[in-house]
């Protein structure tokens, strides 16, 4: 189980997060969605340790381990996997040396060199990219959505058992999406991870639809529901669906 | 990759791939054609000059251990030649790196890269573009970055002298600790702080030579 509880963080001086509860029980998909702004991207920066965010109160437990008490590396020991909006760009770094040193750090390397390509290879042909990703330097000259098929290669060899996707379909065109989206419902059909979803479009939930939505606003949530919300949001806006516009935070 | 072992004054050169083995503290490296050269290693006094014959290309890639090293490097392109000049160096000691580029003909194209690491070393480096008066049509550009925690042992002096109307030109230096959006990338992925920076720095290094072996 995953749970936030009474969680306040901090940039600087100025409050992002409030009082923020949030339980995701295991094999569970939740959906975060709100206005630009309200702290979803805090959410995910919080869960993996990224030390820019200061927790002045409040838990956040994984599998019995308080992820506030650990930093990043840690964290993604635990399989809490990340994909972020728009990955950085690392040059000089092969996708392969990465996968290679993630795994045999946490001694998960059970492959030998031909096997671990041979793997790799088989996910490129699933994502539909060429096998020259594996070598190639870490998001690298890739466009958004070959970046976010990047990412997802190496989901499906570090096996996370809780996936936090922020937005990670922003950026990318019909088909990409639904190869990212269909990646996802595999991944989740074989593997059953906890996903934590932050979106602003309807194409990733009609694939991978959450158990639950949630609305933050002005870094607490404000309302909570299930697919019937997120579709409401999408349709009618969060003014119309949640409260009047002008308590938004733009 | 062939080697060869330079212990003349001056050498030319003529459509080689090849790495090069400079064992004199001065050596002319006089270019033609296109070239390949890979330079693994540099005596601690060092002046090298490259002249770049018309219509000549040339990349040549340096990976080097600076340790207490005085190196001199001085480039002149011909008409019409292409120089790509990229250097990866770890440094530890007190090292002096000083390029001269002089640009005194037409359409030339100079583009000179240097990463650097330190191993808590210092550096210094003078990197002068000269682009001589009535020249036409050519194209520096010069990239200098460097990784360190502490910038008191690392000065860059970029420097660039125009005197032509016609010519498009380009530096930077950076001097700049482990990137922290890097780092956290990589401890998202699981690995060590210590093992990411050792990845960081290698492919900060790598990024601009590896190259030469594929």
């Amino acid at each position: 189980m995953f749970e936030i509880k009474d969680l306040t963080v901090k940039v600087l001086d100025k409050t992002i997060l409030e009082d923020l509860n949030l339980t995701i029980n295991d094999g569970e998909i939740h959906c975060l969605m709100g206005p630009n702004g309200a702290g979803k991207s805090t959410i995910s920066k919080v869960i993996m340790r990224d030390n820019h965010y200061t927790i002045t109160k409040g838990t956040i437990f994984y599998k019995n381990f308080d992820l506030t008490k650990m930093d990043t590396t840690e964290v993604a020991r635990k399989k809490v996997y990340l994909i972020s909006q728009n990955p950085i760009e690392i040059a000089g770094i092969t996708n392969a040396e990465l996968l290679r040193t993630a795994l045999s750090d946490n001694n998960e390397l059970n492959e030998n060199i031909l096997e671990f390509n041979r793997h790799l290879k088989d996910i490129c042909t699933k994502l539909a990219i060429p096998n020259d990703f594996i070598h190639r330097d870490i998001n690298y000259n890739m466009s958004g959505g070959e970046k976010k098929k990047n990412e997802l290669m190496q989901m499906w060899m570090l096996k996370p058992q809780f996936i936090i996707l922020d937005e990670i379909d922003s950026g990318l065109d019909v088909d990409a999406l639904k190869i990212v989206a269909s990646s996802l419902k595999e991944y989740y059909d074989e593997y059953k991870p906890s996903i934590l979803i932050i979106t602003h479009h309807p194409g990733l939930l009609e694939i991978l639809k959450p158990d639950y939505v949630h609305v933050l606003n002005k870094g607490k949530i404000v309302k909570n529901g299930d697919y019937s919300l997120a579709l409401n949001i999408f349709h009618d806006g969060f003014g119309a669906s949640i409260m009047s516009r002008e308590d938004f935070h733009e | 990759m062939n080697k060869i072992i330079v212990e003349q004054d001056e050498l030319d050169l003529q459509d080689k791939k090849i790495k090069l083995e400079i064992l004199t503290n001065h050596t002319t490296l006089n270019i033609f054609n296109e070239n390949y050269l890979k330079i693994d290693n540099l005596p601690n006094q060092t002046n090298l000059t490259i002249n770049l014959q018309n219509n000549s290309f040339l990349t040549i890639d340096l990976a080097l251990s600076l340790s207490n090293h005085e190196i001199n490097i001085i480039l002149n392109n011909g008409c019409n030649s292409t120089l790509n000049l990229n250097m990866a160096t770890t440094f530890t000691g007190i090292n002096n790196l000083t390029i001269n580029s002089e640009i005194s003909k037409d359409n030339s194209f100079t583009n000179i890269r240097f990463h650097g690491v330190s191993e808590n070393g210092s550096l210094n480096i003078l990197a002068t573009g000269k682009i001589f008066k009535n020249t036409q049509h050519n194209k520096y550009l010069e990239d200098i970055s460097i990784i360190t925690d502490d910038y008191n042992c690392v000065k860059i002096m970029p420097d660039l002298i125009i005197d032509s109307d016609s010519v498009e030109a380009n530096h930077k230096a950076t001097i700049a600790p482990v990137n922290e959006e890097e780092l956290f990338y990589l401890k998202s992925k699981g690995l060590t702080k210590e093992k990411a920076i050792t990845l960081i720095k290698n492919g900060f290094l790598n990024s601009i030579i590896r190259k030469i072996d594929e």
